[in-house]
């Protein structure tokens, strides 16, 4: 068992009122698998992530337990906890326009990150890297170290986070909505690289998405959050196939109303 | 015809010396026709220049060559007759002062209606974007998503323009959600008879909603889809990837649910 996440309770609370954000949570990961956490927006999908991985300030009391690699992750003092995120728990955040500092370069990035973590110069860093970029099909990456956020695409930063994520070599990875903010043609880019990264490591995810025919793709467990609470949790194929909450149920009606016209005049052809 | 886009180029300064200026072509020669009472999706990746194009058909920015030509039967009207907009962003759009009826009503403020009269016509419009007339005194902050999306399509409709233009209107909602307003919009069309023009990067939200697409990108028109039955033999490359990658990604629900 690589994450075993019990009762994750989570409260916001400031000096007036108190409110339940997540109502015991309960989930595993195994080693090498792909665990799906499905929900609208507001339904608490991200705050899961930041409640396991530490990342919400005081005003969030966070109740329950998370064993990584046998260590509860809630009780950890702050400085351990560091040395985990990153280097065992990488993290790809949503919008790839925004996650990286407008200041620095693509190289800057890098460094930054694998110095902090690795010990090594900044050079072994950019030459590492130089790897990892081939494998996740970035060519020419002297000019990519080079480059500012900006004058990237949307798909190609995206992929960037993912390789300085994979660098560090994590056992696990969380994925928040990681192709919201990019079309069609880089999301099928981004979704074939998680799949690769499964297939040629060890390493498990966590995706996070709105979109079921994602998840479809990459999942082996799916978790369906409504409000805050479990709806549903079970392996994805039958989660997408035989759904038991009514929640679960219209989530998947509503996006087969909206795919099947399209789905429609693409088989079209095949007919033809 | 209703709206005739011809030949429109636009382009941004770019680098801020004084000695070197250059200029970015963000819209290359676009042309195209809007007809009366259909929706025209216009489907393009980020950055794409759609929006900006967008824009120089509202009259928000000027092209540096070419022109928008209205249909003479719309020409003369004032421009909030003529058309109006909805953006993807609905808590930036609307003013968080203002209270749902004020901005329902806000375009309604040049007619010669009376009080009594506007606050009618706001009653009808919101129940006629499937919200309950009790919603009225609220601010937008106490809305979720999909009504205050519903809010400014009510204040898009408010004027009864002849066509409206949909800047990315469902892209920030819920799937859940989307279906429903994408239901409302052409059940809008077919009551009043308006024409859209609907900006998405979204394939299948076109798809659903859509008579005809253009597919669009770097600035530039690259395949006109007419019969959507025909979206599968799009003979652009770029167009050619866009829908294999969609129809690979949505995959799962080609096969009926067992």
């Amino acid at each position: 068992m690589l994450l075993e996440v019990k009762d994750l309770n989570v409260c916001w609370r400031d000096h007036k009122n108190e409110i339940q954000l997540l109502k015991d949570i309960t989930f595993e990961v195994e080693r090498n698998q792909c665990l799906g956490i499905l929900g609208e927006s507001g339904s608490g999908k991200s705050l899961t992530c930041g409640a396991i991985n530490g990342l919400l300030d005081e005003s969030f009391q966070v109740t329950g337990n998370a064993f990584f690699e046998n260590q509860d992750l809630l009780t950890l003092k702050k400085e351990q906890r560091r040395k985990i995120r990153g280097k065992k728990i990488a993290m790809i955040l949503q919008s790839p326009m925004t996650a990286f500092n407008p200041l620095f370069t693509i190289g800057g990035h890098i460094a930054e990150t694998m110095c902090m973590h690795l010990q090594c110069s900044c050079k072994e860093a950019l030459d590492q890297m130089a790897q990892v970029f081939q494998r996740v099909n970035l060519s020419n990456p002297k000019m990519i170290y080079a480059k500012y956020p900006h004058e990237l695409s949307g798909g190609m930063l995206q992929r960037i986070m993912i390789s300085i994520a994979l660098s560090l070599q994590p056992s696990l990875i969380i994925a928040d909505e990681p192709t919201t903010a990019i079309d069609y043609v880089s999301q099928k880019e981004v979704i074939s690289e998680l799949q690769m990264i499964r297939e040629q490591s060890e390493t498990s995810i966590i995706f996070i998405s709105h979109d079921l025919s994602l998840l479809s793709h990459l999942a082996d467990q799916i978790m369906v959050l409504n409000q805050g609470q479990m709806v549903e949790y079970g392996p994805a194929q039958d989660v997408i196939r035989s759904p038991k909450s009514e929640h679960t149920q219209h989530l998947i009606q509503t996006r087969r109303l909206l795919v099947q016209r399209f789905n429609h005049y693409m088989t079209n052809q095949h007919v033809s | 015809m209703l709206v005739s886009v011809q030949n429109i180029r636009k382009s941004f300064a770019v680098g801020d010396s004084w000695f070197k200026k250059s200029r970015h072509e963000v819209l290359k020669g676009v042309s195209f026709e809007l007809f009366e009472g259909e929706c025209l999706g216009l489907l393009g990746e980020s950055g794409s220049g759609k929006s900006t194009l967008g824009k120089v058909i509202l009259g928000i920015e000027n092209p540096d060559s070419g022109e928008v030509v209205f249909a003479d039967a719309i020409s003369d009207l004032p421009s909030h007759e003529k058309m109006s907009v909805v953006f993807q962003d609905y808590t930036s759009s609307v003013n968080p002062r203002l209270r749902v009826e004020e901005i329902i009503s806000e375009p309604l403020l040049r007619t010669q209606l009376t009080h009594a009269e506007k606050k009618q016509k706001v009653n009808e419009l919101l129940v006629e974007v499937g919200l309950s007339e009790s919603m009225k005194t609220r601010f937008p902050h106490q809305l979720s998503g999909g009504q205050l999306q519903r809010v400014c399509i009510a204040r898009a409709i408010a004027p009864s323009p002849k066509f409206i233009l949909l800047d990315e209107a469902v892209s920030s909602l819920d799937v859940s959600v989307q279906a429903q307003v994408l239901d409302l919009l052409a059940n809008l069309k077919q009551r009043f008879g308006l024409s859209y023009l609907f900006i998405t990067h979204d394939i299948t939200v076109a798809a659903y909603l859509c008579n005809r697409i253009l597919i669009f990108q770097d600035g530039k028109v690259v395949e006109q889809v007419d019969d959507l039955n025909n979206l599968a033999h799009a003979t652009n490359n770029y167009a050619k990837q866009l829908l294999s990658a969609a129809h690979f990604l949505e995959r799962a629900f080609t096969e009926p649910a067992a």
